[in-house]
């Protein structure tokens, strides 16, 4: 069975690249360009992995991610965090994600990163 | 989920292909080495092995093959900690990480870590693979280029250049905070806008010597701001060159001088005042510089010490011209007037040897001395005036009041004999005559002691009752005669003791001293009346009957008030003279003087009603034997020009205290120990600490607690070095905000060169860092929306890439290649940016430390050689020596030197680095043998600005700018740096360094 992924991302170019990307890797993709509703979404889609941007409507990245990771419920989904900010791997850690991306990124980085967590997941 | 592999034929077509790569891998300029999940090498190429220095074991060294690593910021980081490592352990994968490797031989390099794990068909690591690419020279070129743009950012000065047109190019902040115009104001636009219309012709001429090639340095004009007020500022003017040598601009540093030009006007007008008004007076004036030794004297001055005028004098000659039994006594009344814990007067009367005719003359010499803010005497400054026949009349008076009292006791001294035993008290006809019994001889002693006067008998009883234990008898007495008339009477006695030391007898005299008293009261008026007399043309003198409220005065008194001569105005008229404000002040003093005894105060007067004139008067209240004050006898001096004169020294004083206080930056200085002892009020308006708290160290009560022992340190390593020092700190104001604070201070000298501690500013620098954080927030704001369109591209470009990998159409794929490295430059330029950004503060800051020079030039040597195979560099030395400085700066130099002899010698390959050591200095020399230098360009190189003709593309150094810094570096370093080449046959640059023992 393929796993489900949950994009989160305000631009939607991006969205629409990545699921190309993932898709292609026979990931179930998600997308959504606000995280307001963070938790339904994961109620409603049960997702394996998330992605998540810093700089997203209208909470944020890092609040969003401490939503999941405060959750008992979600708390083991995976959360990559990734963001253009030259500190993102600060931003990950006060998030509490699982993993990071740098971007812009090679698309060989988006999908190793993105297996790997799914992957860790399952186990 | 992946299929299953099992062909053998598989196997050996994947062999081949990594047997393949494996030679490419080798090839690679890029270091790259992969390991095991356990975190043993297992493979690494040649460019890896060159970086590292060193061949690791493969499947034995662990994690990196480097011998250490560091952070960036110099701190060992353990090899099981490496960015190689992290991956292989952790679960997040590190950002592209930048750090240091040092090789066995301790050459160190700059490096980027990307490590990236291998993960197998399920996911889980299987071990990984680094590439390193070495970002030593990147990191040197941008540090370069960032200190030039922060030195112009930074820079108080306006910096501006324009072309040979007059067309401005660049306004940095100094221009826009000096002439009130932004950049984009005046960029594009002819420089004439901040002329005055009155200067523009200073333009051309200007222009005319920049197109020579000549250099204008601090060159005094008017400029005018964009609110049309004209400034002074002081102007050095530098042509610019473009790669061919020739002129095609200016650079122009302005500086504002109004401040001080301003200053410097207000001092001089008040030193003339403060001339013109001791001309004026007619005393004889002097001053003397303590800490230079300088003493001038007025040309009344020389005349009372009989110098012909013009004559020059100094303190030796002054001293040896004082009388010789009064020269302790002079020089102890010097030191003690500048001993600075005392009030600095002088008021002295002593004899000196006069030059022309050696005559001994009696002077009065009255000063004072004024402190500056290191309390020491700076100025001594006073009036002298000749007093000779005022001390002749006195010493007169007095050899005649003894004379009288001789006489008078020789005619006139009645005598006693009283037995004590039996109380029989015999005296002499003239003692009763005394007593006012003329011819009566039978005057019982309790008859003459009833004579005493109530007041006086107590004094009598206590002289004669402790006369047995004194052995002798003294008083003086009033007695009253039988007519009631009041006499004084003087009494000498002595005792005679018998066997037992009993008191036996008095023997005794009696004078009567009433003539005497009234002579000797007579006397001392008439010493009053002489030196009035003696004073009469300079002073105004009086006696004022305090009883008929009578005023007689002398000529020159009603002068003074503005009174014809031979006029004679009543007390009443001369009293309207008195400036209405001062009348209470006048009536007070005279007040008090029935009191004290004496008279003393300065008062306004207005001699005619349009003129207003400051008067001193002086007197003696004279009481009478009931003790009623009846006179005063005073003098009256008009001290308008003395007033002016002192009012003059304390206006410069003031002025140097105004100075200080209203500057909008905080003062301070040092004594020779680095206590402090001034701030000005502004630093004390700030700081809210009191004056007297702020001394030795109480100022750094006002730095914030984290930063004050960096303070100190910084304050105490330049004190020891006696270097000037800039440091940044933060301070909590009075009203509680923090704000940051620039101090610079560097030691000052005397005349005589001596030490005399530290002085410097402080300044609120807290708007300037606050724009640089919003700078640097606003360009981390922008470098991230740069990235985030990026950031889709490049997905969207691999992805076509990828989705094209298969296709014949070369010109798709050519063109997805190109776009691909394309997006990849924009990337780094926009990180690159961010990184520029991050550099706060272009100074040099330099941290000493003792270390081989000769490691250091072999260190940057091997680096160069690395990157630059195809020159041979030579190094040429003899025994090593140390040196006190940066090592990392000092790199930097030796690095730009290098760099410079490979560039400019592309034909000639052989370059020699020379270190040579001869008294105290070390001379470290780069050699090529290129294209050369001509003689007229050698001191040019090392300005900013200025590049050197080439034919080679443009790189940082391009900018002009690395030599111009290594100039800096070794300036800072108290060294010496410069060129010697001819056009054609190469150029030896060179810097000279002192070395330690």
């Amino acid at each position: 069975m393929s796993k489900k992924i949950i994009i989160y991302d305000d631009d939607t170019d991006l969205l629409e690249v990545c699921s190309l990307i993932l898709g292609a890797k026979d990931f179930n993709v998600v997308t959504k360009d606000k995280c307001t509703e963070i938790l339904n979404d994961i109620k409603e889609h049960s997702p394996d992995v998330i992605l998540m941007d810093n700089w997203i409507p209208d909470i944020g990245g890092v609040r969003a991610t401490r939503l999941v990771k405060d959750s008992d419920y979600f708390r083991h989904i995976p959360v990559i965090f990734f963001s253009a900010n030259n500190n993102v791997n600060e931003l990950a850690v006060e998030a509490g994600a699982d993993y990071f991306l740098q971007k812009p990124f090679d698309i060989s980085e988006l999908e190793s990163i993105v297996a790997n967590a799914a992957n860790k997941n399952s186990v | 989920m992946q299929p299953q592999i099992t062909s053998d034929i598989f196997f050996t077509q994947r062999i081949g292909e990594a047997e393949s790569s494996l030679q490419l891998l080798q090839a690679l300029p890029v270091a790259v080495y992969t390991c095991e999940m356990n975190g043993y090498i297992t493979m690494y190429n040649k460019a890896a092995a060159v970086l590292w220095g060193r061949e690791p074991e493969l499947g034995k060294d662990l994690w990196c093959g480097s011998w250490r690593i560091f952070r960036l910021d110099g701190t060992i980081l353990p090899l099981d900690e490496s960015p190689m490592a992290i991956v292989l352990k952790g679960k997040i994968i590190p950002e592209r990480q930048e750090i240091i490797i040092q090789r066995p031989d301790g050459s160190k390099r700059n490096v980027i870590s990307h490590p990236r794990p291998i993960l197998d068909s399920s996911g889980g690591i299987t071990g990984a693979v680094n590439t390193l690419m070495d970002v030593t020279e990147r990191n040197i070129a941008e540090k370069d280029a960032a200190n030039l743009v922060a030195i112009v950012q930074s820079s108080e000065d306006a910096i501006v250049s324009k072309t040979l047109d007059g067309i401005v190019t660049s306004w940095n902040p100094g221009a826009e905070r000096l002439f009130g115009y932004t950049a984009d104001e005046m960029i594009g636009q002819p420089i004439l806008k901040i002329l005055p219309p009155d200067r523009l012709r200073e333009e051309p001429t200007i222009l005319e010597r920049i197109r020579k090639g000549e250099r204008v340095e601090h060159f005094y004009t008017i400029r005018q701001t964009k609110q049309g007020k004209l400034i002074d500022i002081s102007l050095t003017i530098s042509p610019i060159r473009d790669s061919d040598g020739r002129i095609i601009g200016a650079s122009k540093i302005a500086r504002n001088v109004t401040d001080t030009i301003i200053a410097r006007k207000k001092l001089e007008q008040s030193e003339e005042r403060l001339q013109m008004a001791l001309q004026a007076t007619q005393l004889g004036t002097w001053d003397f510089h303590p800490l230079t030794g300088e003493l001038n004297w007025s040309e009344e001055c020389k005349k009372i010490y009989g110098l012909p005028p013009g004559q020059q004098i100094d303190f030796n000659v002054f001293s040896e011209h004082i009388y010789v039994d009064d020269r302790q006594y002079v020089e102890t009344a010097i030191q003690k007037s500048m001993n600075p814990s005392g009030t600095g007067d002088y008021d002295i009367s002593y004899r000196i040897l006069r030059f022309d005719d050696n005559a001994v003359r009696w002077i009065r010499a009255q000063g004072k001395v004024y402190f500056n803010p290191l309390r020491q005497a700076e100025l001594f400054t006073g009036t002298v005036v000749d007093i000779t026949e005022q001390k002749q009349s006195q010493q007169a008076l007095e050899e005649s009041e003894q004379r009288i009292r001789l006489a008078v006791e020789a005619a006139k001294m009645g005598t006693f004999d009283w037995d004590l035993v039996s109380n029989d008290f015999k005296s002499s006809q003239r003692l009763n005559d005394i007593f006012g019994y003329q011819g009566q001889a039978d005057i019982s002693h309790l008859n003459l002691i009833e004579s005493f006067h109530p007041d006086d008998k107590p004094v009598r009883d206590k002289a004669v009752a402790d006369a047995p234990e004194k052995g002798s008898l003294s008083y003086e007495a009033r007695i009253y005669w039988p007519d009631r008339s009041i006499r004084w009477i003087k009494v000498f006695g002595k005792i005679i003791y018998g066997n037992k030391g009993e008191a036996l007898r008095m023997y005794g005299t009696v004078v009567d001293t009433t003539e005497e008293k009234k002579t000797l009261k007579s006397l001392e008026e008439n010493e009053q009346r002489l030196n009035i007399v003696i004073q009469a043309a300079e002073l105004g003198t009086w006696e004022l009957n305090l009883l008929t409220r009578e005023l007689i005065y002398s000529e020159r008194y009603l002068q003074i008030l503005g009174f014809a001569s031979g006029s004679c105005p009543a007390h009443e008229v001369i009293l309207m003279k008195i400036h209405p404000d001062d009348l209470d002040i006048r009536n007070k003093a005279i007040k008090e003087a029935l009191i004290a005894g004496f008279l003393d105060f300065e008062m306004r007067i207005k001699p005619t009603p349009d003129t207003v004139r400051w008067i001193r008067s002086r007197g003696r209240v004279f009481f009478d034997e009931k003790n009623v004050p009846w006179r005063i006898l005073g003098t009256t001096m008009d001290i308008t020009e003395q007033k002016a004169a002192f009012s003059a020294l304390q206006a410069s004083e003031l002025l140097f205290k105004t100075i200080a206080n209203v500057s909008p930056v905080g003062l301070w200085m040092t004594d020779v120990n680095g206590k402090n002892n001034f701030v000005n009020d502004t630093w004390v308006d700030w700081t809210g600490i009191p004056i007297t708290s702020q001394y030795d160290e109480g100022w750094i009560g006002a730095v914030l607690d984290t930063d004050r022992e960096y303070v100190l340190n910084v304050c105490k390593k330049s004190f020891e070095t006696k270097e000037n020092f800039a440091v940044e700190f933060r301070i909590r104001r009075r009203d509680g905000q923090v704000r940051w604070m620039l101090s610079e201070g560097g030691p000052y000298y005397t005349i005589n060169k001596e030490f005399s501690g530290f002085a410097g500013s402080v300044a609120d620098i807290t708007e300037r860092k606050q724009q640089e954080m919003q700078k640097n927030d606003f360009l981390a704001v922008a470098s991230h929306e740069l990235k985030t369109p990026i950031t889709s591209i490049k997905a969207y470009t691999q992805l076509l890439a990828k989705t094209y990998e298969k296709t014949d159409n070369d010109f798709l794929k050519n063109a997805l290649g190109k776009m691909e490295s394309q997006v990849n430059k924009m990337t780094k330029l926009v990180s690159d940016f961010l990184k520029l950004s991050k550099i706060e503060s272009g100074k040099l800051q330099l941290n000493s430390e003792t270390f081989n020079l000769n490691e250091l030039v072999h260190e940057v040597v091997d680096d160069i050689q690395m990157v630059s195979g195809n020159h041979k560099i030579l190094v040429n030395e003899d025994t090593p020596v140390k040196v006190l400085a940066d090592r990392e700066r000092i790199a930097q130099v030796i690095n730009n030197f290098l760099n410079n002899a490979v560039k400019y010698s592309p034909d000639n390959k052989h370059i020699s680095v020379k270190i040579e050591h001869a008294d105290g200095v070390v001379t470290v020399s780069v050699t090529d043998k290129g294209i050369g230098i001509k003689p007229e360009e050698h001191d040019k190189i090392f300005e900013r600005f200025y590049r050197a003709r080439a034919n080679t593309n443009t790189s940082f150094s391009g900018f002009g700018i690395g030599l111009y810094i290594c100039a800096e570096i070794i300036r800072r370093h108290n060294g010496k740096i410069g060129v010697t080449s001819k056009e054609g046959k190469g150029a030896s640059f060179y810097f000279a360094l002192p070395v330690i023992d």
